[in-house]
C-alpha cells in the first residue's frame, strides 16, 4: 500500500518545512544525548606552530573572494580589467552595450522562436 | 488525512525511507566505498566488525560521538558548528520523502526545486557555515576552494537532474518538473536523440557528485596533508561524527537521485516487485561503483586544474544536453 497526496508547491514547502523541523529536533536531542559531553580547550592548530604566529585566526572573508577570483576567474577578471576598465568611459560604454546588444538579440530570438513554434 | 495516512507519514520520515533507513543507508554507502577502495588498492578494507566488517562504519560513528571530546580554541563556535550540520543531515533527509521509493509519497509540480534546495543547496551551505564556526587558516583555505568548486558542481548538478525531468515532464502541467515524473524516462531512453541528452546528462551528474562529495579527483578542498584537513581540520569528535555523516548521506542522496531521475529508478518493474527492488540496488550499487572507482584511478587535482576539468566534462556536457534538449522540445 502506497499514499501518494499531489500539492501545491506553496503546500509542499510548507509540509516539508515541518518534516524538516521534526527530524532536526529529533537528530538535536538524540546528538546530544549521545555525545561526549567533554571539551578540551587548546590553541589553534598551526602544525606545531604557537599561535603567536599569526595575527588573526582565520584570514579575512574577503579572502574567500579573493581565492576564487585569484584560483578560478583570475583570466576573466584580467580580460575585464583590460576591456571594461581601463579609465576610459568610452570602453566601458562599449562593452556594456556590446553585451546588452547581445542579449537582446538573443531575447529576440527565443521570443520569436517561441512564438512560431507555439 | 486520515490516521492510516498519518502513520504512513511518520513511519515514512522517521523510519524508512527517512531517518533510520538513511542513517544505514548513508553508512552502508561509506562501508561500500571503503570496501571497494580497498578491493582496488589491494588492501583489506574493514574486516572485523560485523559479517565482512559491515558495521565498522557505524562503530567509527559511535566511537566519534561517545568515546572522543570535542577539541576547540577560544575562537570556535562548537555550538553552531553542531546547529549547521544537524539541519544539513535534516534537510537531506527530508528530500527523501519526495522520492518514490517513500510509502508516503509527496509531489506537486516544481518540487524538483524543493528536493535541490534540500538535498544539495542547503547540506553543503551547512557544511561550509560549520567550516567558518572552527576558524582556521586551513580552514579557510579549505573553504575558499570549496566555494569555488561549488560555484560550478552545482548548478552542473542542477542541470544534470532537471534536463532528464524537463523532458520527461512535459506536456504534463500537473507534474511539470516533478520528481514523479521519472516514470516516463525509460521511454527517453528508448528515442535516439533524448538517448544521447540522457548520456550527456548522465556523464555530468557523475562527474557533479565527485565534485561535490569531494572525492579525487576533486578532493583539493580537504587536500589532506598539504593543508592539514582543509575545511574540516578544527572538527573533531561528536562534530567530525556528524561531518562524516552529512558527507554520506549527500552521497547517498546523490546517487539515489541519478538512479531515479537519470536511469529510470526499478524501470523495467515496480518498486512492489521484488525484481524491481534487485534492479534498484543493482543501480544504485553501479553508480557508487563508477564513484569509487574514479575516486581510485585519478589523483588529486590542483584547484584551478579541478576547477577547469570540472567545467570540462560537467559544465559542457551539461550545456550541450540542454541546448539539444530545448531543441527537441521547441523544433524537434
Amino acid at each position: 500500500m502506497k499514499v501518494h497526496y499531489i500539492l501545491d508547491p506553496v503546500t509542499l514547502a510548507v509540509v516539508t518545512s515541518i518534516i524538516f523541523v521534526a527530524l532536526f529536533s529529533l537528530l538535536s536531542i538524540l546528538y546530544h544525548v549521545l555525545k561526549n559531553k567533554n571539551e578540551r580547550l587548546t590553541e589553534t592548530y598551526l602544525c606545531g606552530e604557537p599561535e603567536s604566529v599569526i595575527s588573526h585566526p582565520a584570514p579575512s572573508i574577503s579572502s574567500l573572494y579573493w581565492g576564487f577570483m585569484k584560483k578560478f576567474a583570475k583570466k576573466i577578471y584580467d580580460a575585464l580589467i583590460d576591456l571594461v576598465h581601463t579609465g576610459n568611459i568610452q570602453d566601458w560604454a562599449m562593452f556594456m552595450t556590446s553585451w546588452m546588444g547581445l542579449l537582446i538579440l538573443i531575447s529576440i530570438i527565443v521570443f520569436a522562436l517561441y512564438i512560431f513554434t507555439r | 488525512m486520515n490516521p492510516l495516512d498519518f502513520i504512513y507519514l511518520v513511519i515514512s520520515v522517521f523510519i524508512f525511507p527517512g531517518l533510520i533507513f538513511m542513517l544505514c543507508l548513508a553508512l552502508f554507502t561509506q562501508y561500500l566505498v571503503r570496501k571497494m577502495s580497498a578491493k582496488i588498492q589491494r588492501r583489506m578494507g574493514p574486516t572485523y566488525v560485523g559479517p565482512y566488517g559491515i558495521l565498522q562504519p557505524f562503530y567509527d560513528l559511535l566511537k566519534l560521538l561517545r568515546s572522543k571530546e570535542i577539541v576547540a580554541t577560544r575562537h570556535s563556535m562548537v555550538k553552531l558548528a553542531e546547529s549547521s550540520l544537524l539541519i544539513g543531515i535534516a534537510s537531506a533527509i527530508t528530500s527523501i520523502i519526495l522520492f518514490p521509493i517513500s510509502l508516503f509519497n509527496l509531489s506537486s509540480p516544481l518540487d524538483y526545486l524543493v528536493f535541490f534546495y534540500l538535498a544539495s543547496v542547503i547540506p553543503v551551505s551547512m557544511l561550509i557555515i560549520a567550516s567558518l564556526s572552527m576558524p582556521n587558516p586551513f580552514t579557510v583555505i579549505g573553504v575558499s576552494r570549496l566555494l569555488s568548486m561549488v560555484t560550478l558542481s552545482e548548478p552542473t548538478f542542477f542541470a544534470s537532474l532537471f534536463i532528464p525531468l524537463f523532458l520527461a515532464s512535459r506536456g504534463d502541467e500537473r507534474l511539470f518538473l516533478s520528481i514523479s515524473a521519472y516514470s516516463t524516462i525509460p521511454s527517453l531512453w528508448c528515442d535516439l536523440f533524448t538517448a544521447l541528452v540522457l548520456i550527456l546528462s548522465l556523464i555530468s551528474a557523475v562527474v557533479s557528485v565527485q565534485a561535490k562529495i569531494m572525492y579525487p579527483p576533486f578532493n583539493i578542498p580537504e587536500a589532506e596533508q598539504e593543508i592539514v584537513a582543509g575545511f574540516e581540520t578544527e572538527f573533531s569528535g561528536p562534530l567530525l561524527s556528524l561531518a562524516i555523516l552529512l558527507h554520506d548521506i549527500d552521497l547517498s542522496i546523490s546517487a539515489l537521485a541519478i538512479v531515479y531521475l537519470l536511469l529510470a529508478g526499478p524501470w523495467p518493474f515496480s518498486h512492489l516487485d521484488p525484481l524491481g527492488i534487485v534492479v534498484l540496488v543493482a543501480k544504485y550499487l553501479a553508480v557508487v561503483f563508477v564513484i569509487v572507482l574514479m575516486k581510485n584511478v585519478f589523483g588529486r587535482y590542483r584547484i584551478e586544474q579541478a576547477l577547469y576539468q570540472l567545467f570540462k566534462y560537467g559544465v559542457v556536457p551539461a550545456l550541450l544536453s540542454a541546448i539539444l534538449a530545448t531543441l527537441y522540445i521547441y523544433i524537434g
